[in-house]
């Protein structure tokens, strides 16, 4: 009889302190069953004393009086919820939020100006423009609010689910300027390959990171390295399998194998330099050495065209800008994505472009430093493997506007027009504030699903 | 004799470590080690253990498992290498502090004691 009046004692007091608690729901149970644990064990030996002092099992009395005091050398139930507390609950990373909110502000307002620049786009870069941004503005916080584990736990699905995409893009994708690949979805035609480095970068967090990380036999490794360099070969885009190239290098890297890691790099610029040469009769390579941005005056008219006018574009922007071009006055072929930036500099000005050089350096930075911090090795890799398929499209599209790349497509990411040039970023800084709230090593959600009672 | 909490509150840590250094342990067998070595010194209110337990958690430098023993479920406590090297370093903090501080107390005595200080000066 008493005991289970006992046991509701136990359990009104641990709930007290769990109610001063924000945290995930398994981790309460945590806290509720240790606390429990600890309750019982206490009781027992102030019960044990009882025996000790009267040589018999206790009365109710010395029962009740053992319970106030194990109650009372726990200490006050609110005080020790908002100790915990301070311990348990998720952080929240604004600054990352501020970069992001800057990044996305300066896009719409680029696609405003670039629409007045440009009247063939009109109204419609800057109607998209906001959308999009909105949409991607809630799939960030909605992945913010999640555990990344729960998406990390599905490695393997996921990995095989980007396998059979890019089948699927092969298959089905639409060949248009030499080697993108569209893929018509509800009538619009969508650029699907870019979605896939993306879905890598978490599918290889999970597959290699998991819950328990164990050391990965060299095959599956290579396997699982290899078969998406493949299919990439088959649909055939240099840049997103050296983009593929980079996130194999830095997820190698975080797991310590720095040989494998170099030697991912070798494997991926070796399949490039073959698949160009032997399949397209060196199209890419001759591209880049014959024209283009080696030797842009030899094809003024055609490869070099547009790097002779990023190049003019950039001269006449001066420290402040020269604010929104009028109408038709900027010969300068898409503005609005592949040459957001030379527009962007020649809008605002070298001292706004700097700076917005030097939030993206501060943004991939703090990224970096995220995954050395986190604990959890599949956090580790998707904050790695995210940020560095960022970083890669941060400085390749601000080198190519200096002319110092070939241009082959690649949108600033937050800030050029287009859906997954929106969209992808947005995902990737969900994913980095997620990781960010559960950085720390409290347990693992997993372990403790259907396990919460105490006897 | 009752010790300053502030003085207990900076180097909890650090003895939670040192308890968990020969093995694993669970909150309540810690809290009772605790007050056994140190003669009752470090008798606290038991529920602040488990803040304290679970920041050491969340800095990577314990981990825990939880096992059932007798029909009771326990979450038991160990060391990381991280946690190790941090101990390391804290022993070596406490002694260059507690030397410091000895010496200084000391001197301070000596001014107590201007005759020399008491067993010093047999005669």
């Amino acid at each position: 009889m008493s005991h289970n009046l006992h046991k509701e004692r136990i359990e009104e007091y641990v709930d007290r302190v769990c109610s001063r608690i924000r945290a995930p729901k398994w981790r309460k149970q945590d806290i509720a069953l240790e606390l429990k644990s600890h309750l019982a064990d206490l009781v027992e030996e102030e019960l044990g004393h009882c025996e000790e002092k009267y040589g018999c099992s206790p009365g109710q009395s010395q029962e009740e009086a053992a319970w106030q005091r194990a109650l009372a050398h726990m200490g006050d139930p609110d005080d020790l919820g908002i100790k915990l507390h301070r311990v348990h609950k998720l952080p929240f990373d604004w600054m990352l939020m501020a970069s992001v909110a800057c990044l996305a502000a300066l896009g719409i307002f680029m696609m405003w100006a670039a629409g007045q620049s440009d009247s063939k786009f009109g109204e419609v870069l800057f109607a998209y423009k906001w959308r999009i941004t909105a949409v991607s503005g809630i799939v960030m916080l909605g992945l913010c609010f999640t555990d990344y584990r729960k998406w990390v736990r599905f490695g393997y699905y996921l990995y095989g689910a980007t396998v059979l995409m890019l089948i699927y893009i092969y298959e089905f994708g639409e060949v248009k300027a030499g080697y993108l690949r569209y893929v018509d979805i509800f009538n619009r035609q969508i650029d699907l390959i870019e979605f896939i480095p993306f879905l890598l970068a978490i599918s290889f967090a999970g597959i290699f990171g998991g819950s328990r990380p164990k050391p990965v036999p060299w095959m599956k490794l290579l396997a699982l390295l290899a078969a998406p360099v493949l299919l990439l070969y088959i649909t055939g885009r240099p840049i997103t399998m050296i983009k593929y190239g980079v996130l194999c290098f830095t997820i190698l890297m975080v797991m310590r194998m720095k040989w494998a890691a170099v030697g991912s790099l070798l494997v991926v610029s070796t399949s490039v330099f073959i698949q160009d040469v032997l399949l397209r009769d060196a199209f890419f390579i001759k591209k880049v050495i014959r024209y283009s941005f080696l030797q842009p005056m030899k094809d003024p008219r055609g490869e070099g065209y547009q790097y002779i006018q990023a190049q003019k574009t950039l001269q006449h922007a001066g420290w402040f800008g020269k604010g929104v071009a009028p109408d038709g006055s900027l010969r300068l072929p898409a503005l609005h994505s592949d040459m957001v930036f030379v527009y962007l500099t020649y809008t605002l000005g070298w001292l706004a472009a700097s700076l917005l050089v030097l939030l993206i350096v501060v943004f991939i930075f703090k990224g970096f430093q995220l995954s050395v911090k986190v604990q959890d090795l599949s956090g580790k890799l998707v904050s790695a493997g995210i940020i560095s398929l960022l970083g890669f499209d941060f400085a390749w599209h601000i080198l190519m506007s200096l002319g110092l790349v070939p241009i082959v497509g690649i949108s600033l990411p937050f800030i050029s027009y287009g859906g997954f040039s929106t969209l992808l970023p947005f995902a990737s800084a969900g994913l980095l504030l997620s990781v960010h709230r559960h950085r720390q090593n409290l347990g693992n959600p997993i372990i403790y699903v259907g396990s919460n009672d105490v006897d | 004799m009752k010790v300053n909490k502030e003085l207990v509150k900076g180097s909890s840590g650090t003895l939670l470590l040192s308890l968990l250094e020969k093995g694993t342990m669970y909150g309540y067998e810690m809290i009772k080690v605790l007050e056994k070595r140190s003669d009752g010194v470090f008798a606290f209110k038991e529920g602040t253990l488990y803040p304290i337990l679970h920041a050491l958690e969340a800095e990577g430098l314990v981990s825990t498992v939880w096992s059932e023993h007798d029909g009771r479920k326990r979450k038991y406590y160990e060391l990381t290498d991280a946690g190790r090297k941090q101990l390391i370093e804290r022993k070596q903090e406490w002694n260059v502090f507690q030397s410091a501080v000895n010496r200084i107390l000391a001197d301070a005595c000596d001014a107590c004691f201007p005759n020399g200080k008491p067993g010093e000066n047999p005669i």
